[in-house]
């Protein structure tokens, strides 16, 4: 993913996957898929339990929601402001505990984690959500 | 029924993260060790066919870059040739031990990471060919990092670009010493901390590895300085360096065989125990 790289800005895919999930799957398998491609990421970015815990407290925050809204039928822009919205609470969680726990330097990348990579996933889920078949 | 199934998903979810903040905690430890192993080796065959291309490209433009150098090298060449001669003559006379060269391993870099907030890189030489971890790692214009993880074919490169990088470096003129380290800010920019303020530091000076080091041999250059800050309410100064080594261009280094002399360890060792 990372070499799908815009302006130092990431699109998370694997969120994109597991928000998805989220409208299909319920909570519990939601959770276990989020703590695998987490641990997963992880292991491929060396960044041990830092995607792991992000997504994992993402979709517990978000499911529910997702839950309630999988029945409406939403415009482009709906869309394209919820996973804005989801990549924004992930990525904030994901800023958060590299700060807190001090492990790795992300004050340099501040823009780009919290508002450059959640505007590049929102535009590639929603392109993501017009072509995708039911 | 339902208020059961939120209990069990609470519960899940909080063991989940529990497991996290375990891996984020104990990253370094053995166990865990192995696993970045085994997923630096994958990590490493899955890159390196990407890493060719970055190699081409790169050969392009090192190409113009060495037929600059080439110039450039041929005039010092014969004033070295000379120098090497009158050198020779005064170490006869100092009767100075000839310095001894750190054999280098030639290496590529197979796949890099310095965008993110745990800049690494992964180069094609592991324990096989001697590699192991604490082993600098330097191009042509200096200091790269240091190998942190050794697998057999592969290795794991702390660059400078890392928070958790240390170097004991020196400032060549007035030879001050002090902790290089990342500054944070920019990719190509270091700080030197621990310099006194008595100590004058000025702009262009080269800072390279200090001989008080047993991680890194002297010499090694780092990087220039291009501004000093004074320390507000302490009594040493924050010097910032532009690294000498371009790591976004960097498409081969070379590992240096060098290992801590235990003599230096065990002495530490010792004055440890004493106090």
């Amino acid at each position: 993913m990372r070499h799908l790289e815009i302006f130092g800005a990431t699109s998370d895919l694997v969120l994109l996957f597991l928000l998805w999930l989220a409208t299909k799957k319920d909570k519990t398998a939601c959770l276990l898929y989020a703590a695998s491609l987490g641990f997963l990421q992880d292991s491929l970015t060396d960044l041990w339990g830092v995607h792991m815990f992000s997504k994992t407290l993402t979709i517990f925050i978000l499911h529910g929601y997702l839950n309630r809204i999988k029945e409406k039928q939403l415009l482009f822009w709906q869309v394209f402001l919820f996973i804005l919205m989801s990549a924004v609470i992930h990525n904030g969680i994901f800023f958060g505990v590299t700060l807190f726990s001090d492990l790795y330097t992300a004050g340099f990348l501040t823009l780009s984690i919290l508002i450059y990579s959640p505007l590049y996933t929102s535009f590639i889920g929603s392109f993501l959500h017009l072509v995708k078949q039911d | 029924m339902r208020r059961i199934n939120d209990v069990q998903d609470y519960i899940i979810a909080a063991f989940l993260l529990l497991v996290a903040i375990g891996l984020m905690v104990n990253r370094h430890d053995g166990g865990l060790q192995n696993m970045r192993k085994v997923s630096v080796t994958v990590l490493s065959f899955l890159e390196q066919p990407l890493s060719q291309v970055r190699v081409y490209r790169q050969a392009i433009s090192t190409n113009t870059y060495l037929h600059r150098q080439n110039i450039l090298l041929q005039d010092e060449l014969s004033r070295l040739r000379s120098a090497e001669q009158q050198n020779e003559i005064l170490r006869n006379l100092l009767n100075l031990r000839e310095q001894s060269t750190v054999p280098l391993i030639p290496v590529s870099v197979v796949s890099k990471d310095l965008t993110s907030v745990n800049s690494s890189m992964t180069i094609s030489a592991g324990s096989a060919d001697s590699v192991e971890a604490g082993m600098p790692v330097i191009d042509s214009n200096g200091l790269v990092g240091q190998v942190i993880i050794t697998d057999k074919n592969f290795s794991q490169v702390l660059p400078y670009s890392n928070s958790m990088f240390r170097v004991s470096g020196q400032v060549e003129n007035s030879r001050a010493y002090g902790i290089v380290t990342w500054s944070g800010e920019s990719n190509h920019e270091l700080m030197m901390l621990h310099v006194p303020e008595t100590i004058e530091v000025n702009p262009g000076e080269i800072v390279s590895t200090s001989s008080y080091s047993n991680q890194y041999p002297p010499g090694i250059p780092i990087g220039e300085v291009t501004r000093i800050e004074k320390g507000q309410g302490i009594e040493t100064q924050t010097i910032y360096l532009r690294a000498y080594s371009n790591l976004f261009t960097l498409a081969e280094a070379f590992v240096m065989d060098f290992k801590p002399d235990t003599t230096v360890i065990h002495l530490n060792e010792r004055q440890q125990e004493l106090f």
